[in-house]
C-alpha cells in the first residue's frame, strides 16, 4: 500500500469530524420526532391551569394593590373572556369586601403603579435584523421632519455604534455618538455594546426620541434637536436591565390621582438600583438590604421580585416573598420545583419608603399561603417515557453536564441566537438515567469492536472508533460504520473474515493467495 | 537485457467483495504489439486502469515506463496514448476546438524533428482528419461513433506517443472503420520502438497486428505467450471410434471436451502430435483429424466456461 | 499553457449556466428596481403619532431586502449546477478518462475546476455591484444604501460558493449516498445556516472562508485519491 500522506490524514480527519456532526444533528432530530410520538401516546391529557376556585388560590392569583399610604387591596378577574385590558375585575379589600367592579382598564388611579420594562427593542432583534444574509440586512432609521416635510434620517452604523445623518437627497450630515453631533465618523464616539432602546415622539411627532441602552450607559437621544443625553454610566459593572416609569410624555396629560416623577431604574450586575429621577432631577443609587434582594438569577422562572416608583411626595419598593430559594445547582432545580409546588408555600408582599439615599422604611406588609400546585408531572411515569427513548444522547454531554451543569445551564437563560436555541434542545434531552445509557455506550463500542475485528488496519485507529462510538453514542456508531464499512473477504487460509485494506490477513497474517495454475495455462513470458 | 515499458506484479483488484483482477503478472516489452483479449466481464478494462493508475489496486503494483502507476509524473502520461472504451470526447468541441486543447499539453513538434520523437504533430493531424474525410468545424456530438473513434484515434497517434494503450479500440464500428482503425495503428507500428496494448473483442484485427497475446479469464491471466505460439498451442481434435467413445480421458493438455455416441471432440492446449497421435492408438479410435480454427475459435474453446464434458446427441441427417 | 488551456475548456462549459444566471439575476433585479421607483418604496418613511410609543419595529427599513432572493437563487443555483455540470457529468458521460489522462498533474485539473467555478460565481457578485450601483444612483432611493448591503449581497454570492464546493464534493464521493456521499452538501448547508447567523462583517467572512477552505481541503484529498 502506497504511504499515505499526512494532508490526507488531515482530510480524513476533518470529514469524519463533519460527518459526526452532520449525523449527532441527525440524530437529534430523530430523537425530537420520536419524543412527540411517545407524547402523543403516553401522557395522560389533563386540563390546563384547571385549577380550582378556592378562596386561597383567588388570593394567590390576585393583584396586590397599595395605596400610598400602606393600605392593601386585591384585585380578581372575574372572567377570562376578555384580554388583561378589557378584562372585567373587582377590587376588594384584605377580607373579601367588594370595593369596586369594573373593566381592568378603568381601574381607578389612586393605587400605586410601579416601573416596567422599556426595551421595545432588545440586543437579539438587532442581531436578527443586522443579520447578513440570506435576506439583506435590515437598519434602524429614526426619520425627522420639519414642517410636516421629511428632511433627514438617522440610520444605526452597527460598526460605528452611532448614527449617521443623511439628508433628503443623500447628502451626509454627520454622525450622533455619545458624544453627541460630530461631523465624521471618525469623530463619533461610540454608544457602547448595544443592549436595547425605546422610543417614542412626544408633542411635536416630526421626530424620534430614544431611549438607548449600552452596556455601561443610558442615552437620550433627540433627534430633531440632535442631541445626545448621558442619563447613566457606570463603567464598573454591567447593566442588566432598565425600567422606567412616566419617562416619556403622554397626552392627555395624566389624570392619575397620584403624581408621579419621571423615574428610569436601573439594575446593574452588581445588585444595585439606580434610580433616576426627574421633576426634581435626582439620582440614587442604593443595594436592596440582603432579604429583599433578587432570588437566584438561573431561576427559570426569573422575575424581578422588587419594584419601583416615585411620586412627589416619597420614593416606593415594593416586595414580593416567594419563599422559592433554590440551589446554586441546576441539576437539582427540577426536583426543588417539584417539592416546592407540592407543598403550600408562605408568601408575603411589603411596601418599602425610602427614607433617606438607599435606606428603607417598612411601610405595610400582606401575607398569604400558596396553595400546592397541582402535582407536576415531572414524576409522573408516562413523562418519563420520552426520556427513556433518549438514552442514546452523547454519553460525552453527561459527563459534561457532571462537570458543568451549571455552566451550561447559565449559557442557556443568559445566551442568545441559534446557540443558546442549541443547547436549550440538547439539555432538555438529556436522560433521566445515565446508567443506562452507558449500558448502551458499552453495547454499541461492543458491535463497532466486531465490526472492526475483521477489517482493522491498526490498533491505534480500532481504538480511536471505539472511543468515539463510546461518547457519541449512537451518532458516533453511524459515523463509524459510514466511513468503515469496508467490504470483508473469507481469507482462503484461516476461512475467517479479513478486510482488504491490508496486504494481509488481520486474523492470521496470511496474504492474498495466488491464483492457482492450470497444467493448460500458456505463461511463455521471457 | 530487454527493457519492459509494462510491468505488472501481483495486481490486484476488490471492487467490494468481488475479485475482478487476481495477480496478474505481466511484461511487455517495448516495440510488441500486444492483444488483450478476454470474455465480457474478464477484467480487461479494470487491468487496464490499473495499469493508467486511474484506479488503486487492492494489492501489487504496476510500472509504465519506468514509473509507478500511481504516480504517473506529467512527462511520462506525454508520452502514452489512451484511447479509451467507446471513444468518450468533449462532446461540444468541434475537431478544431479539440485538436487545440490536446496539443496545449505537448510541445509543437518543430518541422526538423526526425519523425519518432515526441510531441504534437499538427500536419498528422490534419493528414489523418483529411483522410477520413472529416471537417474541422464539426461539432464531436455529431460525429458517428465511427468518425468519432477515427477523431479519437487521430488525437492520440498525433502527440507520437512511446505507449499506446487502447480498450476496445474498434468496438461498435463497421468493417471499413475498423480497416482504417488498423491501418493507423499500422502507421504508428512503423515508427520505430513504439509498443501497442489494445484489448478487443474482435479477434481478427488481433490476428492482423499483434505478435503476443494475452487471455484473462475471471481476473486471472491464463495466457501470456507469442500468438504464433497460441495458435499452435490450442488445438481441436476430432476421434471416431466404432463403438461407444472411452468414459475416461487421460491425455496431456486436455482443456476439456465433447462427445456424442461415437464421436469424442477434445480441445488440446500444448500437445504434440505425436500424444495425439499415440493416445488414439490407446484408445481405439477408428480416425482422428484436426480441425481448423482460426483465433476466434481457439478464443472462444479456450476460454469456455467449465462443466462442458455433458453429453449431447447428434441429430441424424 | 496547460492550466489555461484547461481553464479555457471549464469556462466554455460554466458559460451557459453562468450567462443564465446572471441574466435572471440582471432581469429580476432591474425589473424590482423599476418597481420600487415607481412606487416610490425607497421614499417612504412612516408618519407616527403624538405621544406614542413607537416600536422598533416600525422604525425598520429594508431597503432592498427584495434583492436577496434573486441574488440567492442566482448564486446558489449557479454554484449546483456548475458542481453537477464539472464533476458528476463526466461520471454520466463517461469523459474522465479523456479529462484526466493529461500530461499534467491532478491537481492543475482540478484547479482549473475550480478557478473556473470561482469566476462563474464572481460574474453574479459583477453583476450585483451593478445593481447596487444603480439603485444607488439618483432616483430610486433618497437615501444612500449603506455599504453593509453591498457586503451582504457578496456573502449571499458566497453562500453559491459554499454551495458549488458542496455539490462538487458530493460529485466526487464514491460511497453510497446513505453513507458520506451528500457529507458535502450537508457542510454546505451547516455552514450556510451558521453564516446567516452572523450579524458582524468579520464573523460573516469568517464562516465563509473556514467552510470554503474545509470543504477545498476535502474537495483536493477526494479528486487526488479517487478512482475513475
Amino acid at each position: 500500500m502506497a504511504k499515505k500522506r499526512n494532508s490526507e490524514y488531515i482530510a480524513r480527519l476533518s470529514g469524519a469530524a463533519i460527518t459526526l456532526v452532520l449525523l449527532m444533528f441527525v440524530v437529534l432530530i430523530v430523537q425530537i420526532i420520536l419524543v412527540q410520538l411517545a407524547w402523543v401516546y403516553t401522557v395522560k391529557k389533563q386540563p390546563l391551569s384547571a385549577l380550582p376556585d378556592s378562596p386561597e388560590w383567588r388570593m394567590q392569583k390576585a393583584d396586590k394593590l397599595f395605596l400610598p399610604d400602606g393600605t392593601i387591596y386585591l384585585a380578581n378577574k372575574v372572567d377570562t373572556q376578555h384580554n388583561d385590558s378589557y378584562a372585567k375585575e373587582e377590587i376588594t379589600d384584605v377580607n373579601g369586601l367588594v370595593l369596586w367592579q369594573g373593566i381592568h382598564k378603568d381601574r381607578p388611579s389612586k393605587y400605586l403603579d410601579w416601573a416596567s420594562f422599556t426595551q421595545n427593542f432588545n440586543e437579539q432583534q438587532m442581531r436578527d435584523i443586522s443579520q447578513l444574509s440570506p435576506g439583506l440586512p435590515g437598519f434602524i432609521e429614526a426619520p425627522v421632519r420639519v414642517s410636516g416635510e421629511f428632511k433627514e434620517v438617522w440610520r444605526y452604523d452597527l460598526e460605528a455604534q452611532a448614527f449617521a445623518g443623511y439628508e433628503a437627497g443623500g447628502r451626509f450630515i454627520g454622525y450622533l455618538g455619545a458624544n453627541g453631533f460630530v461631523a465624521s465618523k471618525a469623530q463619533a464616539k461610540p454608544f457602547g455594546e448595544f443592549k436595547g432602546f425605546t422610543s417614542w415622539t412626544d408633542e411635536d411627532p416630526s421626530s424620534i426620541v430614544m431611549l438607548w441602552q449600552a452596556k455601561h450607559r443610558i442615552y437620550q437621544i433627540d433627534f430633531l434637536a440632535r442631541n445626545v443625553e448621558t442619563l447613566f454610566e457606570n463603567t464598573q459593572s454591567d447593566i442588566k436591565s432598565v425600567r422606567w416609569h412616566h419617562w416619556r410624555p403622554t397626552y392627555p396629560k395624566d389624570s392619575s390621582d397620584i403624581r408621579y416623577r419621571p423615574l428610569i431604574d436601573c439594575l446593574t450586575s452588581d445588585n444595585n438600583h439606580h434610580l433616576i429621577m426627574r421633576e426634581p432631577n435626582q439620582v440614587i443609587t442604593m443595594e436592596l438590604p440582603e432579604q429583599l434582594q433578587e432570588p437566584n438569577q438561573i431561576f427559570w422562572q426569573w422575575r424581578y421580585n422588587s419594584d419601583f416608583t416615585a411620586t412627589d411626595k416619597a420614593i416606593f419598593v415594593q416586595y414580593r416573598d416567594t419563599n422559592f430559594n433554590p440551589p446554586k445547582s441546576q441539576k437539582l432545580m427540577g426536583l426543588y420545583q417539584w417539592e416546592y409546588n407540592s407543598k403550600p408555600q408562605p408568601q408575603s408582599i411589603g411596601l418599602y419608603k425610602v427614607i433617606d439615599d438607599g435606606k428603607l422604611e417598612l411601610v405595610n406588609q400582606f401575607d398569604w399561603t400558596k396553595p400546592v400546585v397541582q402535582a407536576s408531572q415531572a414524576l409522573n411515569p408516562e413523562y418519563k417515557f420520552p426520556k427513556w427513548i433518549t438514552n442514546v444522547s452523547p454519553t460525552v454531554f453527561n459527563l459534561l453536564w457532571a462537570l458543568y451543569g451549571d455552566s451550561l445551564d447559565k449559557f442557556r437563560t443568559e445566551g442568545t441566537g441559534m446557540m443558546q436555541g442549541y443547547v436549550t434542545i440538547i439539555m432538555g434531552f438529556r436522560p433521566l438515567h445515565s446508567s443506562l445509557n452507558y449500558v448502551l455506550s458499552v453495547m454499541m463500542m461492543a458491535f463497532a469492536l466486531w465490526h472492526g475485528w475483521a477489517r482493522r488496519t491498526s490498533w491505534d485507529k480500532l481504538i480511536l472508533w471505539l472511543i468515539i462510538v463510546g461518547a457519541f453514542n449512537l451518532a458516533g456508531l453511524l459515523t463509524y460504520l459510514a466511513l468503515n464499512h469496508t467490504p470483508v473477504i473469507k481469507c482462503p487460509a484461516c476461512g475467517k473474515k479479513r478486510g482488504l485494506e491490508m496486504d494481509n490477513c488481520s486474523q492470521c497474517g496470511s496474504p492474498l493467495p495466488i491464483p492457482q495454475r492450470k497444467p493448460t495455462d500458456l505463461i511463455m513470458t521471457n | 537485457m530487454t527493457e519492459f515499458v509494462l510491468e505488472t506484479q501481483g495486481l490486484t483488484k476488490f471492487y467490494g467483495d468481488k475479485l475482478a483482477v487476481d495477480h496478474i503478472d505481466l511484461k511487455i516489452p517495448r516495440g510488441c504489439i500486444c492483444g488483450f483479449v478476454g470474455r465480457n466481464g474478464s477484467g480487461k478494462t479494470t487491468a487496464i486502469k490499473l495499469m493508467l493508475g486511474f484506479l488503486k489496486p487492492t494489492a501489487g503494483s504496476s510500472r509504465l515506463l519506468g514509473c509507478d502507476s500511481q504516480d504517473l509524473t506529467p512527462a511520462i502520461r506525454q508520452r502514452i496514448g489512451y484511447v479509451a472504451e467507446g471513444h468518450r470526447l468533449i462532446r461540444w468541441m468541434t475537431i478544431a476546438e479539440i485538436a487545440k486543447f490536446q496539443s496545449a499539453f505537448f510541445h509543437e513538434q518543430p518541422a526538423s524533428t526526425k519523425q519518432g520523437e515526441a510531441g504534437w504533430d499538427s500536419n498528422f493531424f490534419w493528414d489523418m482528419i483529411d483522410y477520413f474525410g472529416l471537417s474541422k468545424k464539426q461539432k464531436i456530438k455529431h460525429l458517428s461513433n465511427g468518425q468519432r473513434a477515427q477523431v479519437s484515434l487521430a488525437l492520440t497517434l498525433a502527440p507520437n506517443p512511446e505507449l499506446l494503450i487502447m480498450d476496445d479500440p474498434t468496438l461498435g464500428l463497421d468493417a471499413a472503420i475498423r480497416r482504417q482503425f488498423l491501418e493507423g495503428i499500422i502507421e504508428l507500428i512503423m515508427r520505430q520502438g513504439r509498443t501497442i496494448l489494445f484489448s478487443s473483442h474482435i479477434l481478427g484485427d488481433i490476428e492482423r497486428v499483434a505478435d503476443k497475446i494475452v487471455v484473462i479469464d475471471k481476473g486471472v491471466i491464463r495466457a501470456d505467450c507469442s500468438l504464433e505460439q497460441f495458435r499452435t498451442a490450442v488445438k481441436k481434435v476430432r476421434f471416431v471410434f466404432g463403438q461407444t467413445s472411452p468414459e475416461t480421458i487421460d491425455i496431456e493438455g486436455l482443456l476439456g471436451s465433447r462427445r456424442s455416441d461415437k464421436e469424442l471432440e477434445m480441445i488440446l492446449v500444448g500437445t504434440a502430435d505425436e500424444k495425439i497421435a499415440e493416445w488414439a492408438k490407446s484408445s481405439g479410435a477408428a480416425d482422428y483429424q484436426t480441425i481448423n480454427m482460426n483465433l476466434e475459435d481457439q478464443f472462444i474453446e479456450y476460454t469456455a466456461p467449465a462443466g462442458r464434458n455433458k453429453p449431447f446427441t447428434w441429430e441424424e441427417k | 499553457m496547460r492550466f489555461f488551456a484547461l481553464l479555457k475548456k471549464e469556462l466554455r462549459e460554466c458559460l451557459p449556466w453562468m450567462a443564465t444566471a446572471a441574466a435572471i439575476l440582471l432581469l429580476f433585479g432591474s425589473l424590482k428596481l423599476i418597481d420600487s421607483k415607481q412606487r416610490q418604496i425607497g421614499y417612504q418613511y412612516r408618519v407616527f403619532e403624538r405621544y406614542s410609543e413607537v416600536g422598533g419595529y416600525e422604525l425598520l427599513t429594508r431597503p432592498i431586502s427584495d434583492f436577496s432572493i434573486f441574488v440567492f437563487m442566482s448564486a446558489v443555483g449557479l454554484g449546483l449546477a456548475l458542481g453537477v455540470r464539472q464533476f458528476w457529468a463526466d461520471d454520466f458521460m463517461g469523459t474522465w478518462g479523456f479529462s484526466v489522462h493529461r500530461s499534467t498533474h491532478r491537481t492543475t485539473i482540478l484547479a482549473a475546476k475550480i478557478c473556473a467555478g470561482l469566476i462563474s460565481i464572481v460574474a453574479i457578485g459583477l453583476v450585483w455591484c451593478y445593481l447596487f450601483w444603480r439603485a444607488n444612483s439618483s432616483g430610486y432611493f433618497v437615501f444612500p444604501l449603506p455599504e453593509r448591503c453591498f457586503i451582504g449581497g457578496w456573502l449571499i454570492c458566497g453562500m453559491g460558493l459554499l454551495f458549488y464546493l458542496g455539490a462538487t464534493l458530493v460529485g466526487l464521493s464514491k460511497t453510497r449516498w446513505y453513507t458520506t456521499k451528500l457529507m458535502g452538501l450537508g457542510f454546505a448547508l451547516w455552514m450556510f445556516i451558521t453564516l446567516t447567523q452572523q450579524w458582524t462583517l468579520w464573523w460573516g467572512f469568517g464562516t465563509l472562508v473556514i467552510g470554503t477552505i474545509v470543504l477545498l481541503f476535502l474537495i483536493c484529498e477526494a479528486f487526488l485519491n479517487r478512482e475513475f
